[in-house]
């Protein structure tokens, strides 16, 4: 996947772990917003992504696939940025989990 | 900087996705855990924690200080913080510190998007 998630911004340097972390979840929804309008994530996306980019904190939070399916069809519904957010904090709570 | 490949996935090595994740909580672990906590996991365990107002506006201008410098980014940074006014509980939770983190990111994301059309209609 010709991907640019790792692309640095000029002033990357500068900025705060919290601040890269945020861009870093940012990015990744772009790379992987490809299908048609690219302001949304299809479920399917979205999935690939859990997949790919998440595979420990993945098997931590376990209903993640589950909730994705519930999200709509795979290759029709688009998931705004907000809807993706939810997900990853999903995940965040996994680790928040896995941490005890 | 970790990071997974054309699709190839380290085992072993957190992802850098999964370092964003885990650096955002652990931020919220900072920030949450001060004032008679000792910092360690156990305290959280016993008592209902979270980040009062002040530690939150902290946080902003500690951790997010170069995000913020826009003002349309800063105006949505001061209506999250008007909006806990109305959540009364005084503490903000994981699930309402990652909704305001995500407030904050939303017009960001828009904003690459808009720079990465931009790009396209350039070349």
């Amino acid at each position: 996947m010709g991907c640019k998630c790792c692309k640095k911004n000029k002033n990357s340097e500068e900025l705060t772990d919290v601040e890269r972390a945020i861009e870093i979840v940012i990015n990744n929804f772009h790379c992987y917003a490809v299908k048609g309008r690219k302001e949304g994530l299809t479920p399917g996306e979205l999935k690939d992504l859990v997949g790919q980019r998440l595979p420990h904190l993945a098997k931590g939070a376990v209903c993640l696939d589950e909730k994705i399916e519930c999200l709509g069809d795979a290759d029709e519904a688009k998931l705004q940025f907000g809807e993706y957010w939810d997900i990853m904090g999903d995940a965040a709570k996994g680790c928040r989990g896995q941490k005890k | 900087m970790h990071g997974s490949k054309g699709g190839q996935v380290m085992i072993t090595d957190p992802s850098e996705l999964e370092w964003a994740i885990q650096t955002l909580v652990k931020n919220y672990d900072r920030y949450s855990s001060r004032g008679g906590c000792c910092g360690c996991c156990c305290c959280c365990k016993k008592q209902q924690r979270g980040i009062s107002k002040g530690g939150f506006q902290k946080m902003l201008t500690h951790e997010l200080n170069h995000m913020l410098t826009d003002t349309k980014n800063k105006q949505a940074a001061n209506k999250l913080i008007c909006d806990l006014d109305e959540n009364h509980d005084g503490k903000i939770s994981f699930d309402e510190y990652w909704t305001l983190i995500g407030g904050i990111a939303s017009p960001i994301s828009c904003l690459i998007r808009q720079q990465e059309e931009n790009v396209k209609f350039t070349k």
